[in-house]
């Protein structure tokens, strides 16, 4: 009964009351929408595109990431701006609750729950469902918008707009025409595997350090395509459904759900004799 | 009964002796002031107390309860530390209100009558983030005080109050010890803290290098 009090004031306080977790979704989906929406209208005037893109095609222009990229002269590395966007900004916006928190009036509700454990499992549940609501506000807004501006809302891809889009030969990928529900539900698991690896490293490192501890595992996920580095997992472009040599979805299922619960458990066996500072 | 048992503590904070071989023994219905400059471990000693830092060696024990082994933090406390903190966008009603609606151990009146003990209006729709220091800190004490916990710790508790204010604490701290709880304060005012400690820990870099008891042990 008290967890779910203590579970209730961190959604309150950590979700409902955090504008930048409510806004920032919504505002990278629309600017990211005007962005894929223009690129798709040009094309298709072009004639590169036969015909008009779908739900499926934006979601995969915001999940997508990039392409195996291979080191050589005159192909240099391109930062996939958008995928980093989408995967660094939770991170960032999740930083500092629960150390504001900690050394608020959380400090009162955590003596007076008299167990650390509870404290940190609330945050633990307040992470995963903070990371969940925003990958899904980002997913609902770009579905309004489509619906709004009348595009077709089917989760189909259009290979000739990805390619394009992405910059990929033919022969590296497979035609795909529709998104499984593995490969939606992956980038977000992923996600939130590595918000609640922050959130732990965060016990050990300065806040600060532990989100560019993120963001540099993000950046080389991108550089490298390997099954070690989790952020290949968050990149539907990198899955083999996808990419010919590219990640298992699977592994990256056992994976993702493996780095959850290891960074949960850390967390809270550290947290148990975490010397609670103010000048932390 | 309250005692709580302060065990040759010694805490270590990146290489720095913050406490060192600290040794005390504190009952119910007695003032305990700590004492010394800033740095000298008051704080750390407190925060040992509430089970928010462990001990590096040596332990805290409430009731025979080791802090960290038995218990994670004493089972009835209070406390005030530094600066008082609460949710800026509520008014002080409001904050000690969900406080308490939380741990469900006092009533809606109960925290009206502790906002008004410590002067302020429990009507008042003022957000807290518009406090004063001085009203921030009277919400501090309140909710340090409105369980009737049997330990209270306030940490400089007549930080940036008025002359009626410090008499307000002081009548307040006097209550609590009359009601049979444990207080614990810090003070760098030393006149206010021998007039109501019944026994004094001076501490210097993180050591008791003096156990002076008040009037009333004389």
């Amino acid at each position: 009964m008290k967890f779910i009090k203590y579970l209730l004031f961190d959604l309150k306080q950590g979700i409902l009351r955090n504008k930048a977790m409510v806004f920032a979704p919504i505002v990278i989906a629309a600017t990211a929408f005007l962005d894929f929406a223009s690129k798709a209208h040009r094309l298709l005037l072009d004639g590169r595109i036969r015909e008009s893109v779908s739900y499926g095609d934006y979601w995969f222009y915001l999940y997508g990431g990039m392409h195996k990229y291979t080191p050589s002269p005159g192909n240099g590395f391109r930062f996939p701006v958008v995928w980093i966007v989408v995967f660094l900004v939770i991170p960032f916006v999740l930083l500092n609750y629960p150390f504001k928190d900690l050394y608020g009036v959380g400090q009162q509700i955590l003596v007076g729950s008299g167990r650390r454990t509870v404290w940190w499992l609330s945050k633990c549940c307040w992470n995963f469902l903070g990371t969940v609501m925003y990958h899904m506000l980002m997913q609902l807004t770009g579905l309004v918008l489509f619906l709004v501006f009348q595009m077709n809302v089917s989760n189909q891809i259009h290979m000739d707009f990805i390619n394009l889009v992405f910059e990929v030969g033919h022969q590296e990928v497979w035609n795909r025409v529709a998104l499984p529900l593995s490969v939606l539900l992956l980038p977000v698991l992923v996600s939130t595997a590595i918000s609640m690896l922050e959130m732990t490293l965060s016990l050990f490192l300065k806040p600060m350090f532990s989100f560019f501890a993120v963001a540099v595992l993000f950046l080389a996920s991108a550089y490298l395509l390997t099954p070690l580095l989790v952020g290949n997992y968050a990149m539907a472009f990198r899955y083999n459904w996808m990419l010919k040599e590219g990640v298992s979805i699977n592994v990256g299922f056992g994976v993702s759900i493996g780095l959850l619960l290891v960074s949960a458990l850390v967390g809270l066996v550290r947290f148990r004799y975490y010397d609670i500072l103010e000048s932390e | 009964m309250v005692q709580i048992e302060i065990n040759n503590v010694t805490k270590r904070i990146h290489k720095n002796l913050v406490l060192q071989d600290v040794t005390a023994v504190m009952h119910e219905g007695r003032i305990y002031g700590l004492q010394g400059v800033n740095g000298s471990g008051k704080t750390m000693l407190m925060r040992t107390i509430i089970g928010l830092i462990r001990p590096s060696e040596g332990n805290v024990s409430i009731n025979g309860k080791i802090i960290g082994k038995d218990i994670e933090f004493p089972e009835s406390i209070g406390f005030l530390l530094e600066n008082p903190a609460f949710l800026g966008r509520y008014s002080g009603f409001d904050n000690l209100n969900m406080l308490a609606g939380i741990r469900k151990t006092a009533t809606v009146e109960q925290v009206r009558d502790t906002i008004r003990l410590v002067g302020l209006d429990p009507g008042d729709k003022k957000k807290y983030r518009k406090y004063s220091l001085g009203m921030k800190q009277r919400l501090g004490i309140a909710a340090a005080i409105m369980e009737e916990p049997d330990i209270v710790i306030l940490d400089e508790p007549t930080n940036a109050l008025d002359e009626s204010g410090i008499y307000l604490v002081k009548n307040i701290l006097l209550r609590q010890k009359e009601r049979g709880a444990l207080v614990i304060i810090s003070c760098h005012d030393i006149g206010i803290l021998r007039e109501l400690s019944d026994e004094i820990f001076k501490l210097d870099t993180g050591r008791i290098i003096e156990h002076i008891c008040g009037e009333s042990d004389a």
